[in-house]
């Protein structure tokens, strides 16, 4: 997949949608119940667990007068919901209401009155456990949620109750409502393939007659072994499973159902008679949808199918959704390669806009870094070495590039190519580009500390820091593609990266007109780069203040004078290309990485050098490359120059160095 | 010891309230209708009457009213208890001649405080 990656619209599996009856009341009622019976199972749950916990006899006997409430309350509100569901006259309905009120208050009241003469007593007795005590307050807690919610089911008088919120999540008023409007309005309805189970013929054939007749497609099995195999096979929409079955009960179905990862989703309604009461709450907690009592109310079983089915099609629809972002996730790691952060894969998943993937011109910011006389130190080190050196330079490196909102397009051996402001488009990526350079060659401290504890050689980076139009986007064939840029701006990035040496940080003036926070420039240069008419000015960036205050210490490079010259012959080098002309000259001072060249030759700042030793080194190979980053007052009718060594073998280094006056 | 009636046909909250109450401390007797409570309110003389107001045979406003309408019973301490909390309910039990009003679910602190007051 390539493109667009736009998430289309998933239908369910087998579940079909058609315009019929109230689809949206049947969901609001569907969510009113669940609202309101969860205290009640909450209630169930923490009844089974009381019973453990109580040894007395009459507190046994209360706790069974809870569970009867708690189940008298369950069909209330069963029964309540289906009567609001049938027309009636306005009389009627609030005659019904009336009664329903009442018997759910005496119900629920029975809850948390039982509740606290169980509390009391086992308190006198002084049985009261911890365990139960909170199972006990849990049920009063629950208890008086649910009332509360009654309450304002009925919008009853709440003399005594301080108004709290209503506790409950759904707009009562609306779902009542759309109860009285719902023949009116054209709305959906929704039918699936449901397999009934259940070992007993007549209430099998007779839930199954009922389904038919509400438009599902029914297939049956009269065993739990049997609903197993049918399952697995044929993935049925949802699943009405009778609890009690000699060879293998509704609770065991359910436990090997959902071992199956496949299966999980498959959603279950338990069918119990009234008293397996506790088996059917652990049903619940298995995961069951939900629990209908036999003899079970038709209208109530289409309402609870439907709104199973709603949910199970939803539940589809997402997992489609999920698996279709996976993929997008996938393709986008692919593209981007692992060291774009999750982040930035998180803004390109979110924004439309920022997912260009096709290409497109737009102004980033381009960074490229280079480690110093790498080429040279790679043909000195083990190979083994080497790649410790270059690991541990792009370990310390990446998360920096990533925390300033970059982008790692590309590691080309030592060096890093890093695009900020792209794919995901932003306005700030100069100055997060100059800020993360800065950081960056802080971090040199860290990654040459590892190279020492290692015995390795330290290393330099320079960075180079250029911002304008591109064309980014995805790059590459079918089997290989790779998000990048391409322009003459990335070259000029090259480009001004080859003008800086160890520890600097060059950016063109294109990138420090962006920059909004104050920089400290060091100096300023104008370089000539191909492609590009006029000069390009390139400032030595050594500091960026608010909000990042970021400062690169002063690098303390007085040079020391050497105990006896060294002289030298060297060659002028134009960017990289070797120049014919042949030049004498003497080093006569040195600090670490640097030297002072004396010599007739007038040359400019920042001009490449390639020196050679005579006598020391002997081999062709064994150069040492330099930059002149300062030229002080002429001595003796010789020019001054401090050559920073940009490549240089070890042992140069450490011959220089071995001639420097100790102060 | 203070002797409280209670008038209430719901067995489970006849079996609650009167249990509460005899820790409590009280007295307890109990009618399961609104005719039976008349009845008992009449011969018995409670300190204070319990009276459920959606009683069978005989309803709890007609039982209270026929109470205040006798000239033994008519200082009978009655509080009307209602499990329909409906808007107005309260007038309506201090109309019908209760000396005060309480929902159910009981909340029997609340109720305590209430049955103290009267006494």
């Amino acid at each position: 997949m390539q493109g667009s990656l736009r998430l289309c619209n998933l239908p369910g599996m087998g579940i079909k949608i058609s315009q019929q009856h109230s689809r949206k009341a049947s969901a609001r009622l569907d969510l009113l119940r669940q609202e309101l019976i969860a205290p009640i199972l909450s209630i169930e749950g923490h009844a089974v667990l009381l019973k453990e916990q109580i040894a007395d006899p009459d507190c046994l006997a209360d706790l069974k007068k809870i569970e009867t409430a708690a189940s008298q309350t369950r069909t209330l509100v069963d029964e309540m919901l289906v009567a609001e569901t049938q027309k009636r006259e306005d009389a009627e309905r609030d005659s019904q209401r009336s009664g329903f009120k009442h018997d759910l208050r005496n119900s629920v009241g029975a809850i948390s009155g039982y509740s606290e003469i169980i509390l009391e007593e086992l308190e006198d007795a002084d049985e009261l456990s911890e365990d139960a005590r909170a199972y006990l307050d849990n049920q009063l807690a629950d208890s008086f949620k649910l009332l509360k919610m009654l309450d304002t089911l009925f919008q009853a008088e709440r003399e005594f109750g301080e108004d709290s919120g209503t506790g409950l999540n759904v707009d009562i008023k609306s779902v009542f409502d759309s109860f009285d409007r719902s023949d009116k309005e054209t709305v959906d309805v929704i039918s699936g393939n449901i397999l009934v189970v259940d070992d007993n013929d007549s209430s099998r054939n007779l839930l199954a007659h009922q389904l038919r007749r509400q438009g599902h497609t029914i297939s049956t099995a009269s065993s739990g072994r049997q609903a197993l195999e049918m399952i697995r096979k044929s993935k049925p929409d949802l699943i009405l499973l009778d609890l009690f079955m000699p060879d293998m009960n509704g609770f065991d179905v359910l436990q090997k159902m959902y071992t199956d990862e496949a299966l999980r989703a498959v959603p279950v309604i338990i069918i119990t008679g009234l008293n397996d009461k506790s088996a059917a709450v652990k049903c619940i907690e298995a995961g069951a949808f939900d629990l209908l009592i036999k003899p079970v109310n038709p209208s109530l079983l289409g309402a609870r199918v439907v709104a199973c089915l709603e949910r199970k099609a939803w539940h589809d629809k997402e997992l489609a959704y999920q698996q279709e972002l996976e993929k997008s996730y996938t393709f986008i790691r692919k593209v981007f390669g692992r060291y774009l952060s999750d982040e930035v894969v998180q803004q390109i998943l979110a924004s439309d806009a920022g997912m260009q993937m096709g290409g497109g011109k737009q102004v980033v910011t381009i960074m490229m870094t280079d480690i110093r006389g790498f080429s040279m130190l790679s043909q000195e080190l083990d190979p083994q070495d080497c790649v410790k050196i270059l690991n541990n330079y792009f370990g310390v490196m990446t998360p920096l590039i990533q925390k300033y909102d970059g982008v790692i397009d590309e590691f080309l051996g030592d060096a890093i190519l890093a695009i900020f402001g792209a794919p995901v488009v932003t306005e700030n990526h100069a100055q997060q580009a100059v800020a993360c350079a800065i950081e960056m060659q802080q971090a040199m401290g860290e990654v040459n500390y590892n190279n020492q504890q290692w015995g390795l050689p330290s290393i330099e980076m320079g960075i180079a820091v250029n911002t304008g139009e591109v064309v980014v986007g995805n790059i590459g064939s079918e089997t290989r593609s790779k998000y990048g840029v391409v322009g003459h701006h990335v070259n000029l990035t090259a480009r001004i990266e080859s003008f800086t040496v160890g520890g600097q940080i060059m950016a063109s003036e294109y990138t420090v007109n962006q920059l909004e926070p104050e920089v400290s420039i060091a100096q300023s240069l104008k370089v000539e780069a191909k492609g590009i008419k006029e000069p390009v000015t390139i400032h030595e960036i050594i500091g960026i203040g608010a909000p990042y205050n970021l400062l690169m210490e002063d690098e303390d490079l007085v040079v020391q004078p050497l105990r006896r010259d060294i002289p030298v012959t060297f060659r002028c080098l134009s960017g990289k290309a070797i120049a014919d002309e042949h030049a004498e000259g003497v080093l006569t001072a040195a600090a670490e990485g640097v030297a002072q060249l004396s010599a007739v030759e007038d040359m400019e700042i920042l001009t490449n050098l390639r020196m050679n030793i005579p006598g020391y080194p002997s081999s062709e190979d064994d150069q040492v490359f330099g930059k002149i980053t300062s030229i002080s007052d002429k001595k003796d009718g010789q020019n001054q120059y401090i050559i920073k060594l940009t490549s240089a073998p070890l042992s140069a280094r450490k011959y220089i160095q071995s001639l420097i006056v100790q102060p | 010891m203070t002797r409280i009636l209670i008038v209430e046909d719901n067995e489970m909250n006849r079996d609650m309230l009167s249990r509460r109450l005899k820790r409590k401390g009280y007295e307890i007797e109990v009618a399961v209708d609104g005719q039976q409570g008349v009845d008992m309110a009449t011969t018995g003389m409670p300190d204070i009457v319990l009276m459920d107001m959606s009683l069978p045979v005989k309803d709890g406003w007609a039982a209270t009213r026929e109470l205040r309408g006798k000239e033994v019973t008519a200082g009978l301490k009655i509080i009307a208890l209602t499990a329909h909390a409906m808007h107005g309910d309260r007038q309506k039990a201090i109309k019908a001649g209760c000396d005060d009003y309480d929902t159910k679910p009981i909340d029997l602190k609340r109720l305590l405080g209430k049955i103290e007051a009267l006494l």
